[in-house]
């Protein structure tokens, strides 16, 4: 029972880490809070479902639906925050609310107000122990968790790009004096965040059977909360605290019961943990 | 013999593992100026820093006249007459120049009523002028501070300490960024104000601003002072000429 | 004329919030997008001081305005730990949460609110829509008389110091701790009334009527019509809160308008409409000048 609560807790931290990765590889090099992050999520989600009701192909839907993503991530760094970068780090938060709040009304309006299911068909068997059962969709999440992940690692620890991200990082003007094309670190950095948005999307999307326009709303702001606990830069630390917090959700859920609902939890340990620890969970003093 | 207006002893602050300042005890006598230099790192605006209140020194007394300034909150220590500037000039730059200025009269200590009233009284406006008349900018009063060129929003900024009434002044790098020749007007305005009976410590990477305008002068070296006089006396110590004057052109060049 | 009644009252509302988040993030430029939850703690405290406690209107909005002030006073000692982005993230969070709270205990009504929440009365005569708005107009006359002698008086200047430039501030000697807790205090405080207002008007409340959209509504008033500046929240307030009711095709675009609004505007004209780098001020001063040229050439 604690054994099948705590699997379940972790298949959702994923699916929370897996959203908030594009978000911290953002911060990581602009100090820019993407809610809007939460907006391409949602795109990931209606674009996959598009291609997969029309052709049936897992593979086929998660690659348009990442390219989709990706290229909406290249736009919304080139016409929304490089023209803001540089000013107060307010202003382009409140670009990227006021575009999150265009775009899921513009999905309303575009798709429809209702729910629309998305029922991959995966031919994964399941886990099937007398102490813990996971369905082949669940495994599915994990894995692709999983792979990103590793993905991600090689990218920011084994290839140029991942040592100009890191570089650009630390300190922009530096590395750009180093003959570094910030400008196309930053772009790829949106390009690749929001291509992960995509596949959390349809993941989203499919674990729930549960398309809407609103669907990115709760996302946008927990994954914020999530960010900020594993300390807003950190991959690591954003992986650990998705995962922490899809636990504790499900644990309280359990154990506790409804005092609060889930957005509220995430946002209470937030301000609690900010208060004993201004810098985040895994962030140093500056 | 004048009077010692104030007293820094053995005062260290350390950052993690770096010392940043190591045991350095500085005396200001009342109504001279007193210049800090030293190569870039040496510890002079920690110093400062540390004096301001923005830091807390982790050993060592500080002392303005009678009352300590060890562990007061910086608005505090301002309240109890020390004004500063910033080595890259910090003006409210939205505020006009005028209201710039008046911020600092009263030293930020204003009663509860006083509070609700406007603040452009015709003391408070009059008073402002004459400060911005000593640094010759009483024409730009009405413009935004942000606007200004960069050698006059740094004439602004020492106007508005100016405003505060200090008994004790502390300009960081006053000459960095400015033309020789405006250099040379901020050096004839600083020493005007102390004419008027302020104490200046100042705090230069320039040698040659910090030898002309100074009575006495302090050398740091990686957050230690090893050498103290008249300009005279520093310019001839050997010790200096290796730490600082050795390497004057290095020095210079990441200025 | 009900009807106008109704949509005057409501824009009179979002001239008090907007006012108050003008203090907060236009003078002292501390960030707050959960200020609708002041808003509708606000309105709770109204709402159950008069149907539980029993109180008279005229007791329960003070009321109302000291509790929704005392917990923007707790905001505020929070924003003086935080950088500016936690403290945006936080007053996110204060909102998700203060609305979840409506939304989850029995006390507050859950997801069906609050109702019969009784007009106020004077000499024992209830007042209805339309006089109750003529209440209303005097209490944001109120408001505006009060903010205007704030964004005049010392004390503005001193908030605006803080927002300008912290460490300067500090090193005049201005207590930036005081002054930021007193800009949270003001504008929560207007928030509250804005709330008990609300309540009062409507005579029912729900959760949602607080929800996060609300703070961002507010947040685009201020920032449409120039935060820091006096006018600035009237003219953003007047124009959001009556454009979807005057042009009743924009309802139902409601928030795409406003979200690709507030990101047009900030990236475009951050100051706003009556903001010092706002197209429309340089446009008068250069039409000012023109017609001062044209006077002096003549003469």
């Amino acid at each position: 029972m604690v054994i099948q609560q705590i699997a379940n807790g972790l298949v959702l931290g994923s699916l929370y880490a897996l959203v908030a990765l594009g978000l911290t590889i953002v911060y990581g090099v602009l100090r820019v809070l993407h809610v809007a992050h939460a907006g391409v999520f949602v795109l990931g989600a209606y674009a996959g479902l598009l291609v997969y009701v029309s052709s049936g192909s897992i593979v086929l839907c998660l690659a348009v639906a990442m390219l989709v993503c990706g290229f909406a991530g290249f736009l919304m760094y080139r016409f929304l925050y490089r023209p803001v970068l540089g000013r107060p780090a307010l202003i382009p938060l409140i670009v990227s609310i006021g575009t999150f709040m265009f775009l899921e009304d513009l999905y309303r309006l575009v798709m429809g107000p209702y729910i629309k299911a998305l029922p991959l068909k995966l031919s994964l068997p399941g886990l099937d122990l007398p102490f813990l059962r996971l369905t082949g969709q669940q495994l599915f999440i994990v894995g692709v968790t999983a792979l990103l992940l590793l993905a991600l690692w090689w990218l920011m620890k084994g290839t140029r790009l991942g040592l100009a991200w890191r570089a650009s990082a630390q300190d922009m003007e530096t590395a750009g004096a180093h003959g570094i094309n910030t400008d196309v670190i930053v772009g790829l950095c949106f390009v690749i965040g929001s291509a992960i948005a995509a596949v959390a999307g349809i993941m989203v999307g499919s674990y729930y059977n549960q398309v809407y326009p609103s669907m990115g709303s709760v996302p946008a702001y927990k994954a914020l909360a999530v960010i900020v606990l594993g300390g807003l830069g950190s991959v690591p630390g954003t992986v650990v605290a998705g995962l922490a917090l899809g636990l504790a959700e499900t644990l309280t859920m359990v154990w506790v019961g409804t005092i609060l609902p889930r957005e509220a939890i995430a946002f209470l340990v937030l301000i609690l943990m900010l208060l004993v620890k201004p810098t985040g969970l895994l962030g140093r003093a500056s | 013999m004048a009077d010692r207006l104030f007293r820094a002893e053995g005062v260290t602050k350390r950052f993690g593992g770096l010392t940043a300042l190591k045991d350095v005890s500085i005396e200001v006598d009342e109504g001279s100026i007193f210049a800090v230099i030293g190569p870039n790192g040496a510890g002079k605006t920690t110093l400062f820093n540390v004096v301001s209140g923005v830091y807390r020194a982790d050993e060592g007394a500080i002392w303005l006249g009678g009352s300590t300034l060890h562990g007061l909150g910086t608005h505090r220590i301002a309240r109890l007459g020390v004004a500063r500037t910033f080595q890259i000039t910090r003006l409210f730059k939205q505020l006009s120049v005028m209201d710039n200025v008046i911020l600092g009269l009263g030293r930020g200590d204003i009663p509860m009523g006083g509070l609700i009233r406007g603040p452009r009284s015709k003391e408070a406006v009059d008073k402002a002028l004459e400060t911005l008349a000593a640094v010759g900018l009483e024409k730009s009063a009405d413009t935004k501070a942000g606007t200004l060129p960069y050698g006059d929003q740094r004439r602004v900024e020492l106007a508005r300490a100016m405003a505060m009434k200090p008994r004790l002044l502390l300009l960081d790098e006053p000459c960095a960024g400015l033309t020789h020749h405006e250099a040379v007007n901020l050096a004839e305005v600083v020493r005007q104000v102390r004419d008027t009976g302020v104490t200046v410590v100042l705090v230069e990477h320039n040698m040659h601003v910090a030898m002309g305008l100074a009575d006495h002068v302090a050398v740091l070296d990686h957050g230690e002072k090893i050498a103290e006089g008249t300009p005279e006396t520093v310019q001839r110590n050997p010790l200096v000429i290796e730490a600082y004057l050795g390497r004057g052109e290095s020095g210079e060049s990441h200025a | 004329m009900l009807y106008l009644v109704t949509v005057s009252t409501m824009v009179c509302i979002y001239i008090i919030l907007a006012s108050g988040l003008n203090i907060i993030t236009g003078y002292a430029g501390q960030p707050n997008l959960g200020h609708a939850a002041f808003f509708g703690i606000g309105a709770y405290a109204s709402a159950l001081l008069t149907t539980k406690v029993g109180l008279s209107f005229w007791a329960a909005m003070p009321l109302a305005v000291v509790i929704a002030a005392s917990v923007g006073f707790v905001l505020g000692i929070i924003s003086l730990r935080l950088r500016e982005d936690f403290l945006a993230i936080t007053t996110i969070g204060v909102n998700f949460v203060v609305v979840s709270v409506f939304l989850y205990f029995d006390y507050f009504g859950r997801a069906l609110g609050l109702g019969g929440i009784p007009r106020p009365s004077i000499f024992g005569h209830v007042l209805n829509k339309p006089e109750y708005l003529v209440l209303v107009v005097f209490l944001v006359a109120a408001v505006l008389l009060v903010c205007w002698v704030f964004s005049r008086s010392r004390l503005g200047l001193m908030v605006s110091a803080v927002r300008e430039d912290e460490l300067a501030a500090h090193s005049l000697g201005l207590n930036v701790t005081a002054l930021k807790l007193a800009a949270f205090v003001f504008g929560t405080a207007l928030a509250g009334l804005g709330g008990s207002v609300y309540a009062h008007f409507m005579t029912f409340i729900s959760p949602y009527d607080f929800a996060f959209p609300v703070s961002i509504t507010v947040m685009c008033m201020v920032v449409l019509g120039g935060a820091g500046t006096f006018w600035g929240p009237v003219v953003g307030a007047i124009i959001l809160a009556s454009a979807p009711e005057i042009m009743r095709f924009i309802q139902q675009y409601r928030m795409l308008i406003y979200g690709g609004l507030l990101a047009v505007l900030m990236i475009f004209q951050p100051a706003g409409l009556l903001g010092a780098d706002s197209v429309f001020v340089r446009g008068g001063a250069r039409l000012v000048a023109r017609v001062r040229g044209r006077v002096v050439q003549s003469g």
